[in-house]
């Protein structure tokens, strides 16, 4: 009954056209959270996500006869702009070092504080760490398929729309990307292991 | 199934995704086969595994609140909707009170020509109702003209040619702006036609001032048709007679020590204008 109730996107960003701010409200919070977790995946840093996922809205609001019904839903239009918006600042920040996170450190503790048991947790968390700076090294073109496919699970033909092209571009892209991060994510694994040759070898 | 096909199918088995169940099927008969492709197999689903939980951690993390900024900028937004169409109301609100104060100036020019037309118009429509000689009964015209008098070369009786002619030389003189001598000279004729004012025609026309002799009047200084429009006052005085002189008219010198009666005009402005002579 809920589903029939709840109005489309479409009807809402036609009422936030029209000045109502409760409609803009419900669109931030149906939308807000997929965007802010693709700017997240995608640049890896918090506060460029909060930038992102405030501006991508602000483009809505200023640009909003840009929108094409015909051409795709809100939440691709949405995620369109995210994507823009994420590559321009990414270029724009590509000189710059972060000095925010300290994200080994902020896990570990994390850890020790939540955890029943702290070494799985340190293990798993580790892990993600891992896989979180594989993606992050990949390609631009591959990261956004890995982000929209894999971590937001969204379909070849939803990440088509919003890539804007086609799907089997979205497929051969998504197969090379996991294939460059079973090569990235190798090489951690096997020194991993040599490393525990070596500390045998020394007890 | 060859290692080649299976590498195609490999992301969505890998990602657990919908596939046909024959090549689902297919595809895992040839890992059986191949052990380069089940370890393949293995090295992808161990990724999206790990990726899997990426993700969970990602879906942990805290949305941003909407900030006021979007608030704002939709508030702004409308504004701006707004505002034109406010513009295109004052623009043509603007064009309204144009076209209202045109109407407003016609009107005005319209009432003044009026207004100048009817302060011409009462005086010559009251002289016949108050000196006419047709408003006067035959009696009455008899005692005005004293049978023992000479006739009133200098004071005609204004009948109803003088007057439309005097009119037409009047309304002659504002339009061309004659000769200040003439002009005034034309105008005062016809003021002392018409009378002036009703009342002080009425006065000259009463039988003791139908006995009098009088001449025409005589221009005192200039004075033009303008100045005269406005009407004025007639004011009998008496002059020494060598006042007759200056006007360049006879003078009896065995009755130089008697005054000699005149009639003055004068105009709304408080100036002689013109003066005539009574006996």
């Amino acid at each position: 009954m809920s589903a029939n109730t709840d109005p489309s996107d479409s009807d809402l960003l036609q009422s936030m056209m029209a000045g109502d701010e409760a409609a803009l409200a419900a669109l931030y919070q149906r939308r807000a959270r997929d965007i802010f977790r693709f700017a997240l995946q995608m640049c890896g840093s918090r506060a460029l996500a909060d930038d992102v996922t405030q501006e991508v809205f602000m483009v809505l609001i200023r640009e909003r006869h840009t929108f094409d019904a015909a051409r795709g839903s809100v939440n691709a239009f949405l995620m369109g702009v995210a994507r823009n918006q994420v590559l321009r600042r990414l270029r724009r920040e590509r000189f710059y070092v972060s000095m925010e996170e300290d994200s080994e450190n902020d896990t570990a503790t994390q850890v020790s504080r939540t955890s029943e048991n702290p070494l799985d947790e340190l293990s798993r968390t580790e892990t993600i760490e891992s896989v979180r700076k594989a993606v992050l090294a990949l390609p631009e073109r591959y990261r956004e398929v890995v982000v929209l496919c894999d971590l937001q699970e969204m379909s070849y033909v939803e990440a088509a729309e919003i890539l804007g092209c086609a799907v089997g571009t979205v497929r051969s892209r998504l197969h090379r990307a996991r294939a460059l991060l079973i090569e990235k994510m190798r090489p951690a694994q096997e020194e991993e292991a040599v490393d525990v040759k070596s500390a045998r070898c020394f007890a | 199934m060859n290692c080649e096909d299976f590498e195609s199918n490999i992301n969505e088995l890998a990602r657990e995704q919908i596939m046909e169940a024959s090549v689902r099927a297919q595809t895992l008969a040839h890992r059986e086969e191949c052990e380069a492709c089940a370890r393949q197999l293995e090295d992808q689903r161990s990724l999206s595994f790990q990726l899997r939980a990426l993700a969970r951690e990602a879906n942990s993390a805290k949305v941003p609140p909407m900030g006021d900024g979007l608030l704002t900028a939709l508030r702004s937004q409308q504004a701006l909707k707004i505002r034109p169409a406010r513009v295109a109301q004052g623009r043509s609100r603007a064009k309204v009170a144009g076209v209202m104060a045109v109407a407003a100036m016609v009107l005005i020019v319209i009432a003044i020509t009026v207004i100048r037309s009817r302060s011409v118009t009462p005086t010559a429509q009251s002289q016949p109702n108050s000196t006419s000689p047709k408003s006067l009964p035959p009696s009455e015209i008899a005692n005005v003209k004293a049978p023992d008098v000479p006739a009133p070369h200098s004071a005609p009786l204004p009948n109803k040619n003088s007057e439309r002619e005097s009119r037409r030389v009047a309304g002659k003189n504002r339009r061309r702006n004659m000769n200040p001598i003439f002009g005034p000279v034309q105008s005062i004729a016809g003021v002392s036609s018409k009378g002036v004012t009703a009342k002080e025609t009425a006065t000259s026309v009463t039988p003791d001032s139908a006995a009098e002799i009088t001449t025409d009047f005589m221009p005192v200084g200039y004075a033009s048709a303008t100045t005269l429009q406005d009407g004025g006052q007639l004011v009998r005085v008496e002059l020494p007679r060598s006042a007759l002189v200056a006007f360049g008219l006879p003078m009896n010198v065995n009755r130089y020590d008697e005054k000699v009666k005149a009639d003055v005009f004068f105009s709304a402005d408080g100036m002689a204008r013109a003066i005539r002579f009574v006996q």
